[in-house]
């Protein structure tokens, strides 16, 4: 059995970093930046004003790979959700696949095979999918839930007519993709192309996957659940 | 690939042709004459080990560039008079009229020795032939309907052909099939520009 780290409200945030340093880019996201000094998981939520459950429930699923039962998002903590959402939603498109399309023109420059257009169009066809995901996050439901939210403390209608059946209708399969560029990678692309690259491009495909796993899982398991229940709250309320 | 090697010589020249067969005799093969290079195009590939080509046909510019688009892997050059352009992208390799016997047997020797392993490697053992028909329309940019319709079977066939080609080769987009179907050369890149 692969070792686990026991996650709870003392537990130092230097720790939980040493056993899992990959940690460190979701810390970003959340806007909790290095050094931790002797900071614990309750200390960095009410620094943050988020939820100690909430931190640990993110934790045991990126770390430990359990998924809690029992936690029940509460409705304040959607600002920190979606707060979460958005920077990972920045880091891949201003960070990431910028990162690895240049990898794949570099890996073309050095060798000029063929391949690597096939490849880099691929990835290109890839991104602009993805990316259009996230503009739909961003631009359409994201402001939604936030109204939604708001109203409910303040009485006010809603504008939009949008609901969160359409977003779940929305969220198609960007994983699949990613995951034939993995298998050519590892399967197909011939001995030829060079070994440093294949190696890099894989690497960060693998981060790229995780961290979409974990944006996914967020979106489905969570956000979804919690803004269906703020709509029935908002019917009744009515 | 024939039990008994093949060789097919392409020249205009008895003097040539009947020389070369009777050096090539050690070989034990089927060696035949082609002298008119219209039949040139009726050879099948896939059942001749080798053929060799006259220089001389090279002068002729449809052939040449019609040789230079075949992609055939198994053509050496017999050089009578000096080609008109650089052979090296038509041909594995090339003879002179200045070789001897036994040259000319030891290179077509380890040239037959690296083909049928190279062959072998180039075949596709995965797929099965319906799954690379299908596999083929599919990144032509078909429909499951049209190539259902193109093959004369079910639509239902042509879902569980998806699905075993994406079970074997753990690719599922159409595009990433189209870049396996153009490394496993099953299709060219040319075709991939469309």
């Amino acid at each position: 059995m692969k070792n686990q780290l026991k996650i709870e409200k003392g537990t130092k945030l230097a720790d939980i970093i040493n056993f899992y340093p990959f940690i460190i880019t979701q810390l970003e996201h959340l806007n909790i930046s290095l050094p931790v000094e002797e900071k614990n998981i309750s200390d960095v939520a009410n620094e943050h004003k988020i939820s100690s459950d909430f931190l640990i429930f993110l934790f045991e699923y990126i770390i430990n790979n359990q998924i809690i039962d029992t936690y029940v998002p509460k409705s304040d903590e959607i600002d920190i959700i979606l707060l979460y959402l958005k920077n990972n939603h920045n880091f891949y498109t201003k960070y990431m696949f910028p990162h690895i399309e240049k990898l794949i023109s570099r890996a073309f420059e050095s060798s000029q095979q063929e391949e690597f257009l096939l490849i880099k169009k691929f990835f290109v066809e890839y991104n602009k999918e993805v990316l259009e995901h996230f503009d739909y996050e961003n631009s359409i439901v994201f402001p939604y839930i936030s109204e939604l939210y708001r109203s409910l403390d303040s009485n006010i209608q809603i504008k939009s007519n949008y609901s969160v059946e359409e977003y779940k209708n929305h969220h198609d399969d960007i994983e699949e993709k990613l995951n034939d560029l993995k298998n050519l990678l590892i399967k197909y692309l011939p001995s030829s192309i060079e070994p440093e690259f294949r190696k890099k491009l894989l690497f960060n495909l693998y981060q790229l996957e995780k961290d979409l796993d974990i944006h996914s899982y967020l979106e489905d398991k969570i956000l979804i659940p919690l803004v269906e229940n703020l709509e029935e709250k908002y019917k009744y309320a009515k | 690939m024939p039990n008994k090697l093949t060789i097919k010589i392409c020249t205009y020249s008895d003097i040539i042709f009947y020389g070369l067969k009777d050096i090539l005799e050690k070989l034990d093969a089927k060696i035949e004459y082609i002298k008119d290079i219209n039949f040139f195009w009726n050879i099948c590939p896939q059942t001749t080990n080798l053929i060799i080509i006259d220089s001389i046909f090279l002068f002729d510019k449809s052939f040449a560039d019609k040789l230079k688009k075949s992609s055939y892997k198994n053509l050496f050059c017999l050089i009578t008079s000096y080609p008109p352009m650089e052979i090296q992208s038509y041909f594995v390799d090339s003879f002179l009229l200045t070789d001897d016997s036994n040259s000319i047997i030891s290179k077509i020797q380890n040239f037959l020795t690296s083909y049928t392993k190279e062959d072998s490697s180039e075949t596709n053992n995965l797929l099965s032939e319906r799954e690379i028909e299908v596999l083929k329309l599919l990144v032509s940019g078909l429909q499951n309907k049209e190539i259902a319709d193109k093959l004369n079977i079910s639509i239902n066939t042509v879902l569980t052909h998806r699905k075993n080609i994406t079970q074997k080769t753990g690719i599922k987009s159409v595009s990433g099939l189209t870049i396996y179907a153009v490394l496993k050369k099953i299709i060219t890149l040319k075709d991939t520009k469309n």
